[in-house]
């Protein structure tokens, strides 16, 4: 079913493809590639179904892959390259994937993870060396898609991973149709845009606000240089998203403050559509960039259960530009136990919505509940039905556009044989914040012993930049950490 | 509150002079060095470490490794970063991270 979006993109605009690293890659050698490396997922057992592990960066290959399962029904799984070796075990145990596809400088760790994950799993290696399938990949013949249902699993991804509390979230055929289909209407995307990928590909934003969005739309696609290092690269991707006369930006605010405190002089005027997702839009940001570019950034809100949900495409987003929008087509939005202000839970129903996480049956039967999922977010909706997030879920930490569950590192802190206990959260910076966790031992550890133990079992942008220690925690009379005392 | 420790080395940070001289230098640049090479991002080569090896060419490094270090050179020592000062030649090396430090350090005590 998806991969005849690839099909149909490359027939309707057999000139249009993925422009990365100075050079454009049409869609029919996307489709070329996809449809051997399924040829060579199939050499290595995988059916409809299985699950393929994908850990790569944003490069046509990443399309490549998904667009392989989607050709033959597996169900793709990104990882963030950035996973440690102990967060790639726990979520590769969960999923336990037939086939792992990644780089040779990424393939010792996943080899690592693999061994008790999923000890059957085969990782091909795309760039040479150790289980390289380069030569392999250059001799098959493409396999030939199959016709898959609107219910067939297409893609997995997950919430924060490196303990027992991260979630499989799997979403189908149809429920990513539905996404992109109700993205375009709300956002009038036709072929002649030029989509630019910020975000990376591995999440759900820039899997479905851009990848999946740009071959639906049968548009152009452009991988921003650098996407990884924005503080070093705002003006190298100012000037490529002028000179690549990009029209629509899906990012994440600090992507957004940084292109505004670029000092390229750029001409932004092909943008049409600049969209900020994943935190809190600051009012700063807003007011900088729409002054900088003439361009207002328009909230999009979504989760990874379902993808975009709501847009604010207002025509007077200046006075409105705090709501993330009004739901896309299809889309239902209901706010669960209002308080006086009309604030309460915000719950949706959506045709792209997952069926439920894996393995959790419990927790599937308090979130989703007729049809309908308990996103945990607080707002309220205006008198013309416009959004508002006042709170998000959990107490997710935004760290330089990454989203972080201090509960995951909390947990691999007390992991530590001498940690009492411990709690994280965040110092406000000059982007976002910075990790802080304070900790209660229990025998002699020192701060560079409890941050090397963190660096061991997650990704570096998850080890808590300060460490303290203390005697006790400040609780509540009631036990609850104050965290406020912790900053 | 009882006893406190925090990542910081406090212990380097230099209190106001009114020019940065050798000494300093040094302390600097074995801060510089020191935080460099604890904080490189995994699989990195760490004995290929000398002042001027490229640690944002060669190093794997993200945003929040950008944001926490120049948060720790502000920290460390006591001096504000300008969006300017925040570029790829200031940031490339150690010797270009001690370079801009002097140069800021000196431009606040005139």
């Amino acid at each position: 079913m998806l991969f005849r979006l690839l099909s149909a993109a490359m027939q309707v605009s057999p000139a249009h493809g993925v422009l990365y690293n100075g050079s454009w890659v049409h869609y029919s050698r996307i489709a070329e590639d996809a449809l051997r490396m399924a040829a060579l997922f199939e050499r290595r057992n995988v059916q409809r179904g299985d699950t393929v592990a994908v850990m790569l960066g944003a490069e046509p290959w990443i399309i490549g892959c998904y667009f392989a399962c989607f050709a033959i029904g597996a169900v793709a799984m990104p990882l963030d390259p950035k996973y440690a070796r102990a967060e790639l075990t726990l979520l590769l145990g969960a999923a336990t994937p037939k086939v792992l596809v990644t780089r040779a400088v990424f393939a010792d760790k996943c080899r690592e993870a693999l061994q008790t994950a999923a000890p059957s799993a085969q990782v091909c290696v795309i760039d040479g060396g150790e289980g390289s399938v380069d030569e392999e990949l250059r001799k098959l013949p493409p396999s030939s898609p199959i016709s898959c249902n609107p219910s067939d699993s297409a893609i997995i991804l997950h919430s924060s991973g490196s303990t027992g509390r991260s979630k499989l979230i799997r979403r189908s055929h149809g429920q990513i149709m539905a996404e992109l289909e109700g993205l375009q209407a709300a956002a009038s995307i036709g072929a002649d845009d030029i989509f630019c990928a910020t975000a990376p590909l591995f999440h759900a934003y820039g899997f479905g606000s851009a990848l999946m969005a740009a071959i639906h739309a049968q548009a152009k696609l452009v991988i921003a240089p650098d996407a990884m290092n924005a503080v070093l690269g705002r003006d190298a991707m100012a000037d490529f998203i002028a000179e690549q006369r990009t029209t629509i930006l899906p990012a994440v605010p600090i992507t957004l403050d940084l292109l505004a405190r670029s000092k390229r002089d750029v001409d932004f005027s092909s943008l049409r559509l600049c969209t900020s997702a994943g935190t809190d839009l600051p009012e700063s940001v807003f007011r900088s960039f729409s002054s900088r570019f003439g361009i207002p950034i328009r909230q999009l809100y979504g989760c990874s259960e379902a993808g975009a949900l709501t847009v604010n495409m207002s025509n007077d987003v200046h006075a409105t530009w705090r709501s993330v929008g009004t739901p896309l087509p299809k889309v239902r939005i209901r706010i669960d136990d209002p308080d006086d202000d009309g604030i309460g839970v915000i719950a949706v129903n959506s045709p792209s919505l997952t069926a439920g996480y894996d393995g959790l049956p419990d927790v599937n039967a308090q979130v989703f509940v007729d049809g309908w999922f308990c996103t945990g977010d607080r707002g309220r909706i205006d008198a013309d039905g416009n959004l508002y997030i006042t709170a998000k879920r959990a107490l997710y930490i935004d760290v330089g556009g990454h989203k972080i569950d201090p509960y995951e590192i909390e947990d691999v802190l007390v992991a530590h044989p001498h940690v009492r206990e411990a709690a994280v959260v965040g110092v406000p910076g000059r982007w976002g914040a910075r990790l802080k966790a304070v900790v209660v031992l229990q025998a002699a550890a020192t701060v560079d012993e409890l941050r090397q133990h963190c660096r061991e079992q997650l990704a570096d942008y998850k080890v808590p930049y300060e460490v303290e220690i203390r005697d006790e925690l400040p609780r509540s009379p009631l036990g609850k950490v104050l965290k406020k005392y912790l900053i | 509150m009882a006893s406190t420790q925090h990542f910081d080395d406090s212990s380097t940070a230099s209190s106001a002079t009114a020019s940065v001289g050798a000494s300093e230098h040094d302390e600097i640049c074995r801060a510089v060095r020191q935080y460099v090479t604890r904080e490189f991002p995994r699989g990195a080569q760490r004995e290929l470490f000398d002042d001027d090896f490229n640690i944002i060419e060669e190093g794997g490094i993200d945003s929040v490794w950008l944001m926490n270090f120049i948060t720790w050179i502000e920290g460390q020592f006591q001096i504000q970063l300008e969006m300017d000062d925040i570029v790829p030649q200031n940031l490339k090396s150690v010797r270009s991270v001690v370079q801009l430090v002097i140069r800021v350090k000196n431009v606040a005590e005139r």
